[in-house]
């Protein structure tokens, strides 16, 4: 039976940083190529999501990029506010993966981290 | 027998917090070529570069360069530091290299030799440049203009490894450098002694933020980096951090746009290709990354002006009806300051700004929670003026606002904030990323001045 599983319960590191003064970039890090190659599989994690998820256009998502020699997953998304400038509330960016953490992954068999 | 470097990471930012010394005294038992370290960053902000201040307190600064000077001249091998000061200024180069006469003093060392490289480039040098040539953004929004440059109080060139190498031809023992790419500090010596470029560079890729390439993720621990014609071998010091092909490949995920390529001045590093493998417990290789050399060599520039003076005042809101209309509440505080200082214009002579934590103060536009579900909301307000007095003045007046309110359904009529002072702070003036563009040069040494001296105690 498909059920779905929360990105979290799933990935061994979500997290945000600045990629240089303009980008913030996220990291969906996996523990193994299994579990890696099966959420790659499921498809769910697209820019059409990214858009969704954060409410920006597409022109914002610099990168969306299938890492595979770290098992990664990694986004990057072009600020609306440079590092430090007036407005900017997160200088170093490494509180933005927020609403990558509850993302649904379809998951059959045994639920990991259960 | 395979002929090899071997260098020491102790920190990915000198001075940022204090190098934990244990994994640092097991890392210098061994046979090292070379010493290196990065004091720079450009995610602390504009700030440091615009005002040309200090990221980091002295004592830390001194206490890092202490350790890794220390062991650097005992063994009589070269230390290199990048961008010193955090920023790379001018004044943090010299400011490091009083350190070590400091050091050297107190020490009683044996006379060594300094190189300095400076990286500051003069505003009117781009502003001729511009006379005739474009000069494209990297992450700016567009190319350089000369308003951008009137905006602009400080430009430091990004190096790559030429103005070390040539550093080295001087016969110097140190380098301390201005604003440089962190991976070519690790990168020039090997570079120079003949292994290959990509290597050189990834060596410098994966040792620039020292522990943080191992796993679990530590900082302020000691790597070992040794390179060879064929590969580069990365070893963790601390007794309980290893580094896996996952944490090393891993690593290139760090604080970039592209795991696969990472550009550099004179070309890109292409690691689509390399592989990693575990070589002992704690200890990867790698090999079979490429450097793809640039058909024009380009320096990024980065460039930081003054915006505004700072103030800021701090408060929360407990009571649910004044959160229920707390939005409705600040803008209309904000049309009252407005009416209130009619002689001046909001948006250029003040930036009036609520961040309403609780709410949306960290995330903005991108968070995806509408309706706050906080019992209590903190309200920092933040005014960026172009005089510190308006600054003060309209933090002041928007602050006595909040404090008596009016909205709807409104029961209390004493007070509508909890404030955690009733006076103004005054924050640091307020920067922003002006420059962010890629400059081409004839002579990859161009834009940076070495000076040499001698430092004898």
């Amino acid at each position: 039976m498909t059920t779905t599983v929360p990105l979290h319960r799933i990935a061994k590191t979500i997290r945000s940083k600045n990629a240089g003064a303009h980008y913030f970039t996220f990291d969906i890090i996996f523990d193994n190529r299994e579990t890696y190659e099966r959420v790659k599989k499921t498809g769910v994690i697209t820019r059409d999501l990214v858009r969704e998820l954060y409410g920006v256009g597409d022109e914002r998502i610099a990168e969306l990029v299938e890492y595979d020699k770290g098992n990664a997953i990694k986004i990057t998304l072009r600020r609306s506010v440079s590092s430090g400038d007036v407005g900017d509330t997160d200088l170093y960016g490494c509180q933005q993966y927020i609403p990558l953490l509850d993302i649904p992954i379809p998951w059959s068999e045994e639920t990991p981290g259960s | 027998m395979t002929r090899s470097m071997t260098t020491l990471s102790a920190t990915g930012a000198l001075g940022h917090e204090p190098i934990h010394p244990g994994s640092f005294y097991e890392g210098i038992k061994r046979p090292l070529d070379f010493i290196g370290a990065d004091a720079g960053s450009g995610d602390s902000a504009p700030y440091f570069l615009g005002a040309d201040e200090p990221m980091n307190p002295y004592e830390w600064e001194e206490h890092d360069l202490q350790l890794l000077l220390l062991a650097a001249r005992e063994r009589k091998i070269p230390m290199i530091i990048g961008s010193a000061g955090g920023a790379g200024t001018n004044r943090g180069v010299d400011d490091y290299v009083s350190i070590l006469r400091t050091i050297a003093e107190r020490h009683r060392l044996e006379p060594f030799r300094v190189a300095k490289i400076y990286s500051e480039v003069p505003i009117d040098l781009l502003r001729e440049r511009l006379n005739s040539e474009r000069i494209e953004p990297l992450g700016a929004d567009g190319p350089l203009s000369l308003e951008t440059l009137d905006k602009t109080d400080r430009v430091v060139a990004m190096m790559g490894i030429e103005p070390y190498l040539a550093a080295f031809d001087l016969g110097v023992d140190v380098v301390i450098a201005g604003r440089s790419c962190d991976d070519a500090i690790y990168a020039s010596l090997p570079y120079r002694n003949g292994f290959p470029k990509a290597l050189c560079f990834h060596l410098g890729k994966t040792l620039e933020c020292a522990s943080l390439v191992g796993t679990p993720s530590m900082a302020k621990e000691t790597i070992i980096g040794t390179i060879t014609d064929q590969y580069v071998d990365l070893e963790a010091m601390h007794p309980a951090q290893r580094c896996t092909p996952e944490s090393v490949a891993g690593h290139s995920l760090y604080e970039r746009v592209h795991p696969y390529t990472q550009a550099y001045p004179g070309g890109v590093l292409d690691t689509y290709e390399t592989t990693y493998e575990q070589v002992s417990e704690r200890a990867t290789r790698l090999s079979g990354s490429r450097f793809i050399e640039d058909p024009v060599y380009k320096v990024k520039l980065e460039g930081a002006g003054l915006i505004g003076y700072r103030a800021l005042t701090i408060g929360a809101v407990r009571d649910p009806i004044a959160i229920q209309s707390l939005d409705w509440v600040l803008d209309s505080i904000r049309q009252r300051t407005g009416e209130q200082y009619s002689q001046l214009e909001a948006g250029v002579d003040y930036q009036l700004l609520f961040h309403q934590y609780g709410k949306n103060g960290v995330m903005r536009e991108l968070e995806p929670i509408r309706e706050s579900r906080a019992h209590e909301i903190c309200i920092v307000t933040e005014v960026v003026a172009r005089t510190q007095e308006i600054a003060d003045l309209i933090a002041r007046f928007t602050l006595y606002r909040l404090l008596f309110p009016t909205f709807a359904g409104q029961k209390a009529t004493a007070g509508g904030i909890a404030m955690l002072r009733d006076e103004v702070l005054q924050g640091q003036p307020s920067y922003r990323w002006t420059v962010d563009h890629l400059l081409p040069v004839k002579n990859p040494l161009d834009l940076f001045r070495i000076d040499v001296e001698e430092i004898a105690r």
